[in-house]
Parts: structure tokens; C-alpha cells; sequence
């Protein structure tokens, strides 16, 4: 140590624990957690009525009616949302960690950076596609005026509004719950008011006899296409549940408002998307606007879009960003850098806007492939095999010899079982092909990739504990030593993680 | 002579200090400080697993053409 090592003072302390405690990964005490019963509902609607919704909406319009999509969005959303959100929300809350932290029991230090690089490809892939709207809103606000630019238009908006973002972004959270305060009430507005005229000017019969945009010949296979896709979206929220969680003081607040509002509310919100879409007969919820409101209010309404669009990304970003402080080598860069490095994948977006977006139903299918596995081995790891209970030094402790360590920071029953979930996906339904199997009528596959590595990962991990207190009892040690496990327990942090 | 970076001391000074800050929440942790974060029930849990799970998947089947 220095001689002449530098002294924290006690303001320059307290802010570092703030610091590290809001935006970054210390475990949260109950009296400074921010979300009581109110502001935790307020919150977990603010996630879920947003301009994601709308994209949900649109892509399930080009396989169902009304009815069935209804039933796809709302129940799908619903009971993908319960999947996810009862281990990560009992245990964040519990222990007031953030879910990257949540997933090292099972996965295992490393094993943990998988399920991050699964989060950010949910993250950026869902920013890129809503850039690509703001970018619609942008050309079809100049139709509505007027003018007719060319295609680059929604490439220069997406630019723009990756711009935009990175300032915001970079700016910090004040100017993003400031944005916030201003867009979640007026998208709930937004809503309300698309309710009330779909109803008053077209009514239920039309909304319910209008066909979808572009079926396949089976109604069947486009019912449980819309299926996936109305879960795969409860799935996605599985990169917002934790940072809430962890925020609430109470089991209910943690659990309740997210299934309400996660599931509940934000199924409601890609039903009104739904019935726009059959309406307007387009899956582009910019061109929903003038049709539904007329010229004026249709106009003012794609201008609030596209910076409801803004904060969307900003908040996705935001998240990315904050995730990205897992990895070492980027625990020591600037917010900027960091920001940066989240941006330049969303640069595709800007060149192939089009292309990318007409992906948009794949990619939202393809969530379920990816957050499916994880909810299952998180389900069965929290709740039924470690009940309910984690070590927090061997969460944030890189030693070796602590007990998530595992074999080189992975834990393969849960990387082997996360594969098979994928391969089950891909074996039921193929979202870049749209081919189905047959057995996807009575096994939705999104249901199947949570299912099966649940099941097999339970499988896999009585294996090991039985063969783990075979090899002990062979090697003579006692049994209340196997009970606690060989590894180290309690103080000190060897190789603390923060 | 070799150079010490200040900024570099500053900043381990600070991983020092937050990982002191961290033993001492696991700690606050493992002592039971969790006690005061409200109960979920058996009951929380039935009326979860109808609400959001057996009648949404009901709702599925009835609804399948």
C-alpha cells in the first residue's frame, strides 16, 4: 500500500454507495428502495404501455382476427410474464440484486456472461426495431404534410434518432425520467383515445370481421405462430423484472404489479395495437395514426410517437449500458464509451431499415428462444432446488473457491439444458422459416424451451449432488461437510466482482 | 523511479471501499435483515398460478380453432 494512498472523504462515500447501489449492483438495503405499493405499480406501467407494445400488435395482426389475437396477446403475455417473473422477482426483491447477479447460482460466474450476451441482443435488437418505427413515423408525418421524400428518409430518421438517444443516454437518468414522466401518461392517453374511436367510428363488428393481413393457408399453425409471439413478449420483459424487483420493500409489491401490469396491461395495450392494425389493414403502427384520428390529431399523434419511440430506445440503452458493467474490461470505461459500444449494433438499422424490420416478427419469436431455457432453470433453480435461498458472497466473490465458481465459472447442467431448450424451439417451430411441427398443435414451443431444460437441468443437478456425496463419502469426509459443500463460506471477498 | 498513476490509487481506493460497503450488506443480509420485507403466502402463490397461468392457458385451449 501507498504511503501517501488517497482518502475517500465522507460525501465522496456516500455518493459512491449511491452510485453503486441505483445504478450499479449493490445489493439494495429495504430503506433505500424506491418503489412502495403506488410507485411500483406506477413503474411497471410505465414498462409496459410503450411503443414496443405496438410493434406486438402489428406483427400478430398479419396472422389472426381479433378474437384469437386477442386471446394470444393477453393470455400469451400474461402467462410468458408469470414464467419469468416468479423466481427473478422473489429473488431480486429478496436479496436486492439486479438479475445478471440472479442468474450466477445456476449458470455460475461465468456461465452468467451467456445469459448477459442473450440480454443484450434482447435489448438492442428491441431499440434497432423501434428506431426503425421513429424513422416511419418520420416519412409518414411528411406524407401527411405533403411531401413525398424516398426511402433513405427512414434510414436519416433512424440515424437521427440513435443521435438523439446517445444524448439523452449519456445526459443521464434525470433527463430520462423527466422524458418519462411526460411519455407514459400520454401514451396511456394515446391508447385510450385509439380505444375510443376504433369503437365509436368502426365499432366490434367491423374490428371483429376485418381479416389479418397476411395468414397462411392454416389457421391452426397462424394461431399458435400468434401464440409465440404473445409469449415470447412476456418472456422479453425478463430484462426489466429484476431492476424493479430489487427496488420494491415488499414479496407483493415485487410480484403483483408486474404480473398486473407486465402481463395484464401490456397485453390490453398490443390488443388496441391488434385492432389498428386490422382496421388500417397496415402492420406499421405509424400508419395507423391519420387513418384512426384524421389528418390533425393523426399528425400530432405520430409526433408523440416518435419521441415516445426516443425514450423507448433511451430506457433500453440505459439498461444495456448498465448490464455492460458486468464485464471487467468495461467496469473501468466511460458511460460514453460504454453507450457507444451499445449504439454501434443498432447501426445496421440506419442501412437496412426495411430488411431489418420486416425480421421484427422473427426476432420477437426468436425471444422466446433465447429468455424460454433461462426462465425454466431459473424456475426450477430458485424455487424448488436452493428454496428460495442464495450466497451473496459467492455471488460476488470470483474466487475459485467459493461456491458458484463451479467448473471454470460454469455451471454445465444449466449451459447443456439452456442448448437443449434452444434445439426443442427450433425442433417445434422455426421463426425465420415459419415452419411448425405437428406436435406444436398440443406443445407450444415456447412453452417446450421452458419446460424441458427446467425439467433436465433438475435432472442433471440431482446427478451431480448424488455424485458429489458418493465422491465424498468415498474420500471419508463427514456428513455434515458434505451437507455444507467443500466450498468457502462468508468472509472476505478474495476477488469481489463490484 | 517508477510513477504511480494517481487516478489509478484513487480508483482502487474506491474498489476497496465498495467492497468493505458490500461485506457489510452481506452480512446485514445474512443476519436477517431480509425479516422486514413482507410475507408471500401459500395463498399469494394460488391466486398467482390461477390468475396468471391455469386460467390464461384455459383461455388458450377454449379459443384454439
Amino acid at each position: 500500500m501507498s504511503a501517501f494512498e488517497p482518502e475517500l472523504d465522507t460525501n465522496t462515500r456516500a455518493e459512491l454507495v449511491k452510485q453503486e447501489s441505483f445504478s450499479g449492483r449493490l445489493p439494495l438495503r429495504i430503506g433505500e428502495r424506491e418503489y412502495k405499493t403506488v410507485g411500483a405499480h406506477a413503474t411497471c406501467f410505465a414498462y409496459a404501455v410503450a411503443t414496443w407494445c405496438f410493434l406486438t400488435g402489428g406483427f400478430t395482426a398479419e396472422l389472426v382476427g381479433a378474437v384469437e389475437g386477442m386471446v394470444c396477446l393477453i393470455a400469451g403475455n400474461l402467462l410468458g410474464c408469470f414464467l419469468v417473473t416468479m423466481p427473478l422477482s422473489l429473488g431480486c426483491q429478496r436479496y436486492g440484486i439486479e438479475q445478471i447477479d440472479f442468474c450466477k447460482p445456476a449458470f455460475g460466474q461465468r456461465g452468467a456472461k451467456v445469459v448477459l450476451i442473450f440480454y443484450v441482443i434482447n435489448m438492442i435488437g428491441w431499440s434497432g426495431l423501434i428506431l426503425v418505427m421513429f424513422g416511419n413515423g418520420i416519412r409518414n408525418i411528411l406524407h401527411a404534410l405533403g411531401y413525398s421524400p424516398g426511402g433513405w428518409i427512414v434510414g436519416a430518421g433512424v440515424a437521427l434518432g440513435i443521435w438523439i438517444t446517445y444524448l439523452i443516454v449519456t445526459r443521464g437518468v434525470h433527463l430520462l425520467n423527466l422524458s418519462n414522466a411526460f411519455i407514459t401518461p400520454g401514451i396511456g392517453i394515446l391508447v385510450a383515445f385509439m380505444f375510443y374511436v376504433l369503437f365509436t367510428e368502426y365499432g366490434w363488428e367491423a374490428i371483429s370481421n376485418a381479416k389479418p393481413l397476411n395468414p397462411g393457408p392454416s389457421p391452426t399453425i397462424n394461431y399458435i405462430i400468434a401464440l409465440e409471439l404473445g409469449i415470447a413478449n412476456g418472456y422479453s420483459w425478463w430484462g426489466g423484472i429484476g431492476f424493479i424487483a430489487r427496488n420494491t420493500n415488499s414479496r407483493r409489491n415485487a410480484v403483483y404489479p408486474q404480473l398486473l401490469h407486465l402481463g395484464l396491461s401490456a397485453g390490453v395495450v398490443c390488443t388496441v395495437a391488434l385492432f389498428s392494425a386490422l382496421v388500417v389493414q397496415s402492420d406499421d403502427p405509424t400508419e395507423w395514426m391519420v387513418p384512426i384520428g384524421g389528418l390533425v390529431v393523426g399528425v400530432l399523434a405520430l409526433a408523440f410517437v416518435a419521441l415516445a419511440n426516443i425514450t423507448s430506445t433511451a430506457v433500453s440503452l440505459f439498461a444495456t449500458g448498465l448490464a455492460l458493467r458486468h464485464i471487467p474490461a468495461l467496469r473501468v470505461k466511460t458511460w460514453r464509451t460504454i453507450i457507444l459500444l451499445t449504439i454501434v449494433p443498432c447501426l445496421p438499422f440506419v442501412f437496412w431499415p426495411a430488411q431489418l424490420y420486416d425480421l421484427g416478427d422473427a426476432y420477437l419469436a426468436y425471444n422466446g428462444t433465447m429468455h424460454g431455457p433461462i426462465a425454466g432453470i431459473l424456475f426450477v433453480d430458485f424455487l424448488f432446488l436452493r428454496k428460495q435461498r442464495l450466497s451473496l458472497w459467492s455471488i460476488f466473490d470470483d474466487d475459485a473457491g467459493r461456491e458458484y465458481h463451479y467448473e471454470k465459472g460454469f455451471n454445465w447442467p444449466s449451459i447443456v439444458s439452456v442448448v437443449a431448450g434452444q434445439a426443442s424451439y427450433f425442433f417445434l417451430y422455426n421463426p425465420i422459416t415459419n415452419q411448425t411441427h405437428d406436435l406444436t398443435r398440443f406443445l407450444p414451443a415456447s412453452i417446450a424451451a421452458f419446460a424441458l431444460p427446467a425439467a433436465l437441468y433438475w435432472i442433471l443437478m440431482r446427478i451431480a449432488a448424488l455424485r458429489e456425496r458418493r465422491a465424498a463419502l468415498e474420500t471419508g469426509i463427514a456428513a455434515a461437510d458434505i451437507q455444507a459443500g467443500p466450498q468457502r463460506t462468508g468472509r472476505p471477498l478474495l476477488r469481489p466482482n463490484i | 523511479m517508477a510513477q504511480t498513476n494517481p487516478y489509478k490509487e484513487l480508483e482502487e481506493v474506491e474498489r476497496r471501499f465498495l467492497a468493505e460497503e458490500l461485506e457489510r450488506r452481506i452480512e446485514e443480509f445474512e443476519r436477517g435483515a431480509d425479516a422486514g420485507l413482507g410475507r408471500f403466502t401459500p395463498l399469494d402463490w394460488i391466486v398467482c398460478v390461477i390468475g396468471a397461468f391455469l386460467l390464461p392457458a384455459l383461455a388458450i385451449i377454449w379459443w384454439a380453432p
